[in-house]
């Protein structure tokens, strides 16, 4: 598949939402940031579009790409991303119907947003991404015996937060 | 590792969750604008095709073979003469290269 400009505006359109979400999650929620990293991540992806090797996803491709810059801006910023912080001054929800829904989804955003960065990677490529374990590995550029587990824990610590905050 | 595998199992109903979770999150935020065109001059400019640059390298010898028997063929000997003294000039050491570079 060669990657023209209109295959890769199409591929944006499709993928696009997603790198967004991962950006957006990865970072606490900081939507101006997750917005230019995307922007910046699909223009890195245009300008190497020579070097893409059509044999592998485009996702495994954009996801090791994305994490590169994550863990770039990670470096830059010098510090650990305040999730939580910048989760609880999401706007506050008006419509009582879905009060319920959106206080779980708050307790599994902060359950997420409590895990350590390399557990959280792993754990949203797999379970918001559906990755395999191998292209996983592939992205993290580590063992898959070390994806797994870091899943393990990191799934176990998002159970024993929400089964502990549930009725809170 | 089974562990993880009973663990995703027992977590079916959290995991679900979690998914649509993301989902949701990932249609409410609008794509950004993204404007590939602006670096197609410099992909452009690089990715100029190979056999454009062979004919002009090929060009570029024929007319240097070319050229000197196309003008005037006494000024052909006379350059000729001048390259040949010079070289001999070389050999003999006895040549000023300033002067040789001025010459040319």
């Amino acid at each position: 598949m060669k990657l023209t400009a209109d295959t890769f505006r199409n591929l944006y359109l499709e993928h696009g939402p997603r790198a967004q979400g991962f950006f957006l999650r990865m970072t606490g929620y900081d939507r101006e940031l997750a917005r230019d990293l995307t922007q910046d991540l699909f223009m890195r992806l245009w300008s190497a579009r020579f070097s893409y090797d059509p044999k592998r996803p485009f996702r495994t491709w954009m996801f090791a790409i994305a994490y590169n810059m994550l863990k770039n801006e990670y470096r830059r910023q010098m510090t650990v991303m305040e999730y939580v912080d910048n989760a609880e001054k999401e706007e506050p929800v008006t419509e009582t119907d879905h009060l319920e829904q959106e206080q779980r989804d708050q307790m599994l955003r902060n359950a997420i947003g409590r895990l350590p960065e390399p557990q959280k990677v792993v754990f949203l490529l797999r379970y918001e991404e559906d990755l395999p374990i191998a292209e996983i590995a592939r992205i993290c550029g580590i063992p898959e015996g070390t994806v797994k587990s870091r899943l393990f824990s990191a799934l176990t610590a998002v159970r024993e937060y929400c089964k502990n905050n549930e009725n809170k | 590792m089974d562990k993880l595998n009973e663990l995703e199992k027992e977590s079916q109903e959290l995991l679900s969750s979690i998914k649509s979770m993301a989902d949701k999150e990932n249609l409410e935020m609008p794509l950004p604008e993204l404007d590939i065109t602006k670096n197609e001059p410099k992909l452009l400019r690089r990715r100029i095709p190979s056999w454009i640059a062979v004919a002009a390298m090929l060009a570029g010898i024929v007319i240097g073979f070319a050229m000197p028997k196309l003008g005037n063929s006494d000024q052909y000997s006379r350059t000729s003469f001048n390259y040949a003294d010079t070289c001999r000039s070389i050999a003999q050491n006895d040549v000023n290269l300033s002067l040789l570079v001025t010459s040319f």
